[in-house]
Formats: structure tokens, sequence, C-alpha cells
């Protein structure tokens, strides 16, 4: 026979106390358990939220980033394909050339042979897609009694380059005897397709009228090569040999000017046009453009997830703060139920003390009889009071997988702190139950 | 030799505001083999006596001796030492744990002062007093003779020196109250020393000595 043997078999005996304490203290142990698992619970679920808000946020960045960077891929493209026809567009002038005389006079002063283009065309230059050897001059087109002063251009069309196949002429050559007018020339001398002109007394067949370009080209008119250089009294001369379409970036232009004047010593080159300017500056502005959208994007998750952090935190200061005096309240509640439950025994089992102590059991042992008694009760509780606080928590809608609301501290300390809650509640009663004074007890039976 | 020596005992309690001497004076003794009944009406102190020489109740004035031994000198835990070691205890009410079955109940006094036989003795008990086939029973399970056997199997699983007994035949029917005499005698004659208090006559037929009490004094012995 023990002290256990006898706890043991009291518990059996008296089964509705120490339910009921066991209850009270499953009570304490769930609402601790519950709520510190929530809290945990609550915890895990904010990170969920926050982590799928920052990773929608990620996903709207990178949706943003990969529109931007699509639409800047299709802007490339179409600039591309604009610069496809017409590149980087290069005059070749003679070397002797007032290039500010050329730009105030619309036309250059200075010629050059014509077989520079042949050269340039056999240079097997890979960079420059057409050549259009040009002899300009300004003349005065008359058409019946009106008279207009133009930009005469000689040309012949495309002069294919050596080393590839002939390709569609980007300039139509003007066939002998026919004339193209500008726009402008068009609507002020109200000349058309099929009127008679005369230029330098040698009369032309309006063969063609061009489209505005919003250029000197509205202002000038277009005969064949050789019928110019006849009627200028220039044979075998041109003054400029348009380079058009160069296959280049724009920092590589300079290095193909050289590559021309190396060529053609004796010459001087010019860039015509500036779209490659625009088409960097479009790109510039594609990009800064994608840049804001993605940044936009950025700052509105990032508002969003600090919005939602907030939101939890208050959420779990509230849970803090209702778990702050209920949790308490229900341990002192649970303590003053056991310890009126531990006073209940003392009293039913005042013979029996009675008794033990007249067979010569010492007071710490009976002390120890009802000590062992509330920490049975303690450790029964605790198990009991994680299993259904654990389970309680579980079954919130919201909670994250079981394995991860488990707390892996939390079983011990439930089972530490319950069993001394337990011991700590039925001290007093203890005490009475080992001082109880047997002679009185046994003489009062 | 003297078991227990009692000398000029007194006790009073305060009761209603007034004083009630329950023991005035008591002296007796008890020697080893001896079988000692004191007799009295209901209130003359008979408990009292038996609580006091059982190292249960503190005098007001008076000596306590067992086996030559003061309880009252010894500090709580050695009293309750002496009392697991040296003195049977059988009551009127029995007193067992109502949880325990019989052998349990007979091995209670193994908790103070535990013995590697005391099972093995405990069975030898319950098998002395008749009640071998109600080992596993419960007190309630019980009749009240059947209790009364219980109780004084357990007053002696530690082989004590001094038996003592309070009214223990008080609830019992003639028939169990024989048999619990009968033990109570045969404790004696194996050299056991038993102080019986009892209003029975019936009981006194047992005892070799018989002294009557009243109002807290002894009257006379035979």
């Amino acid at each position: 026979m023990s002290i256990w043997r006898l706890v043991i078999r009291e518990i059996r005996y008296r089964r509705l106390n120490f339910a009921l304490a066991v209850l009270s203290v499953m009570a304490a142990a769930g609402c601790l358990v519950t709520t510190v698992t929530l809290l945990r619970g609550h915890d895990l679920r904010t990170r969920a939220i926050l982590g799928a808000r920052e990773a929608e946020t990620a996903d709207r960045v990178r949706e943003r980033q990969e529109e931007a960077d699509r639409r800047a891929a299709e802007l490339n493209e179409s600039f591309r394909k604009i610069m496809l026809k017409f590149g980087y567009n290069l005059l070749v002038l003679p070397a002797g050339e007032n290039v500010v005389d050329y730009q105030i006079q619309g036309a250059p002063s200075q010629e050059m042979d014509e077989s520079a283009v042949r050269t340039l065309a056999e240079s097997g230059i890979m960079t420059v897609r057409h050549l259009l050897p040009i002899l300009q001059q300004k003349q005065v087109l008359v058409f019946g009694d009106r008279r207009q002063e133009v930009f005469l251009i000689g040309t012949r069309g495309e002069v294919p380059e050596g080393l590839r196949d002939p390709r569609q002429p980007i300039q139509p050559a003007v066939a002998p005897g026919g004339l193209i007018v500008g726009q402008d020339v068009h609507r002020q001398l109200g000349v058309d397709v099929g009127d008679k002109v005369k230029v330098v007394d040698a009369e032309f067949t309006v063969s063609k009228v061009y489209e505005a370009r919003g250029t000197s080209d509205d202002s000038s008119v277009w005969i064949d090569l050789a019928a110019a250089q006849r009627l200028l009294g220039k044979p075998g001369k041109i003054n400029g040999i348009l380079a058009l379409s160069c296959i280049c970036t724009h920092a590589e232009l300079e290095d193909i000017k050289k590559e021309i004047e190396r060529i053609l010593p004796g010459t001087q080159v010019r860039t015509m046009v500036t779209s490659a300017t625009i088409r960097y500056e479009s790109r510039v502005r594609a990009a800064e453009e994608a840049e804001a959208q993605v940044r936009l994007a950025r700052e509105q998750g990032a508002a969003d997830m600090e919005r939602e952090r907030r939101a939890r935190e208050n959420l779990r200061g509230q849970i803090e703060a209702l778990a702050a005096w209920v949790v308490p309240l229900v341990l002192v509640a649970a303590a003053a139920w056991m310890a009126l439950l531990a006073f209940g025994n003392v009293r039913e089992r005042t013979s029996e003390i009675g008794i033990l102590r007249a067979l010569g059991l010492r007071s710490r042992q009976i002390f120890a009889v009802f000590l062992a008694r509330a920490f049975i009760v303690g450790v029964a509780g605790a198990c009991l009071g994680y299993g259904a606080g654990f389970l309680a928590a579980s079954a919130w809608r919201e909670a994250p997988p079981p394995a991860d609301l488990f707390i892996p501290w939390l079983p011990a300390v439930v089972l530490l702190l319950a069993p001394a809650l337990s011991v700590l509640a039925g001290w007093v009663p203890a005490m009475i139950a080992a001082g109880r004074d047997p002679a009185i007890v046994l003489r009062e039976q | 030799m003297t078991v227990l020596d009692v000398q000029n005992l007194s006790k009073h309690y305060r009761r209603d505001g007034g004083v009630v001497r329950v023991l005035d004076g008591v002296s007796l003794s008890v020697a080893a083999g001896e079988f000692v009944c004191v007799c009295g009406p209901s209130g003359c102190g008979k408990t009292t006596l038996l609580l006091a020489a059982g190292g249960l109740l503190s005098p007001d004035a008076g000596e306590v001796a067992i086996e030559g031994q003061n309880p009252y000198a010894l500090a709580p835990d050695n009293r309750a030492t002496l009392r697991a070691e040296k003195i049977g205890f059988v009551f009127q009410q029995f007193h067992l744990v109502p949880y325990l079955n019989v052998l349990d109940n007979v091995l209670v006094p193994a908790v103070a002062r535990p013995a590697e036989d005391a099972a093995r003795r405990a069975r030898e008990l319950v098998d002395h007093v008749g009640l071998a086939d109600r080992i596993d029973h419960v007190p309630a399970e019980l009749s009240t003779g059947e209790r009364q056997r219980v109780a004084l199997a357990r007053a002696l699983l530690n082989r004590p020196r001094l038996l003592l007994a309070d009214e223990p035949t008080g609830n019992l029917d003639e028939a169990s109250a024989v048999v619990v005499l009968d033990y109570l005698a045969e404790f004696a004659r194996s050299g056991g020393a038993v102080l019986l208090v009892t209003h029975d006559p019936q009981a006194a037929k047992y005892a070799r000595r018989t002294v009557r009490m009243a109002g807290g004094k002894i009257l006379q012995e035979a």
C-alpha cells in the first residue's frame, strides 16, 4: 500500500468530484491553449494574407512590366519597320560644298562625278541600302503664263548596290520627257498630270504629283538625271548622292559617314533626317511610362499591404486585450472552483483523515495524499484542456492546418502550469486536512 | 511487563462557557498478555481515556507511557511513528476507508510503516478473521460484523504491543460481538495488551480485569 494507491482508489471512488475538478482545470488550460493557439493562427493567417498580397503585387508589377515591355517592343517593332523603309538618310556632298550656303540655298552649288555613285555601290558597304544620285538646282518652272521658282532635281532612280540583288527602287526613276511635281508646286501653279510645263526652255509633261511630305520635296520637281545634266550644262555631273535607309544604330552613324568619306575621297556626308532621335525619344518616353506604371503598381501594392497589416495588427490587439482579462479570469475562477471542490473533498473525508492519523500516518503524509490528488487533477486537466483547446482553435474557419498551429513549447507550459495551479488551489485544503486533530475527529464520530 | 501505564491523567474541555472535567486523576496500567476492560456509562470519559492512552489526545496533566515511552514527549511525527509501531485501534464506527477493499483496508497501516511482508501478513490476517472470500469487497458490501473484523485485522497488521478498542461491539449483534471479543482475548493470550472501553457488561466477561469509571474517575477495579 502506498500513498499513490490510496489516491488512485479515492479518485476512482469519488469520480464526480474528480471529474468536476478536472473539468475546471480543463476549462482553464483549454482557454489558455485556445487563446495562444488562436493568436498563432492569427499570426500565420496574417503572414499568409500579407504573403498573398505581396505575391499579388509582384504579379501586378510583373504584368505591368510585361505590358510595358510588350508596348515598348511593339513601339520598337513599329519604328524598326518604319526605319526599314526610311532608316537613316545620308547626303553625300562634294567636299567643297559650303553646308551653310547649302542650308540657306536649299541646293548644293558644287558638283562631283556621277561615277562616284558606282564606286560607292561597288565598294561593298553593307549598311547603305539605297543610293540615289541627284543633280539639284533652283530653276523657274513655267506653266502657261505662270512662273514659279522650284528645286529642280535630276534623278535616275536607285543605283542597286553592287554585291546585292537589285531591289525595288526607293525613288522611282523619271521617264525622259516626264516631270514629277511636289504638292506645293502642284497647288501653286495648278499643274496636274498631263500638263505641259517648261524648264530652261525645255518642255516636259507632268507624269505624277506627289502627296504632301512636309519637306522641301513639296517645292521640288523631278526630271531624268541625264536630261537635267543636259539642261543645266553639266554632263556626267551630280551634286549629291542620297544614301537612304542606312541599317545602323545612331551610335554607328559617325563610323558610316567616315567609311563613306574614305570610299569617296573629296566628299562630305551629312545626316538628313532626325527619325533616329524621334525613335530614341519615343523609346525613352515608353520606358518612362512603363516605369511609372510599374512604380504605381508597386506603390499601390505596398499601400494595400500596409493597410492589411494594420487591420490585422488591430484585430490581434483586440484579441490580446480580450484574452488579457478573460484568461486570468478563467484561471482565477477555475482555481476558486478547484479550491471549493478540494475543501468539499477534505470535509467528506474527515473520518478517513482521523483514522489514517490514528494508524500512524504523519501529517505531511496526509498533506501529500491531498496534494497528489490535486496534481493528478492538474495533469489530467492539462492533457484534456490542451486537446480541447487545440481542437477549438483548429475549428476556427480561418485556421491553418493543425501541424502549423502546433506550438512546441505550449504543451510543456500547460503541463507545468495546470498542475501548479491545481496544487496551488488544493494547498490550503490539504493543509487543513493535514492539521486535523484526529482525536477531535474520532471523538465526534 | 507493563505495556501501558497511565498515571494521574486529567483532561477537561471548555463547553458552553463552562469547563467539563472528563478525566480526573485517572491511573491505570495494562501489562503484556493482559485484557483490561473499562466499563462505564456514556460520557464518563472512557473514549477520552483511550485517546489519551493512544497518544492522540494530549492530557492536561498526568503521564502516559507506552512501554516506558511518553508519546507526548515526542515530536508529532515521532508520536505518529510510535502509534504505527506499537498501537492498534479498533473503533465502534469501524472507520474503514470506503474506497478500499478488505485487503487494502488491512494494509493501510503499511503506509505509515512500510514492511516487505505487509501484503502477506494482511492476507493471513484476513484469512484469520474469516474473510478470505471477501478480500476484494469494499466496506459497503460487508456486514457490520465483517467490517469490525476487517478493522481488527487492520489494527493487528503492524504487530502492535497494545490494542485499544473503543466500544468495538457497540454496533454488532451478539454473535458478531462474541467473535470480535474472542479475537481480542486471543490477542491478549498471544502476549499483547488490550484495553477495551465499553458500556457492554457482556464484554467485561472476556477481560481479566475490569475497571469501572464514572465522572472521569475510576471507581473500582475488579
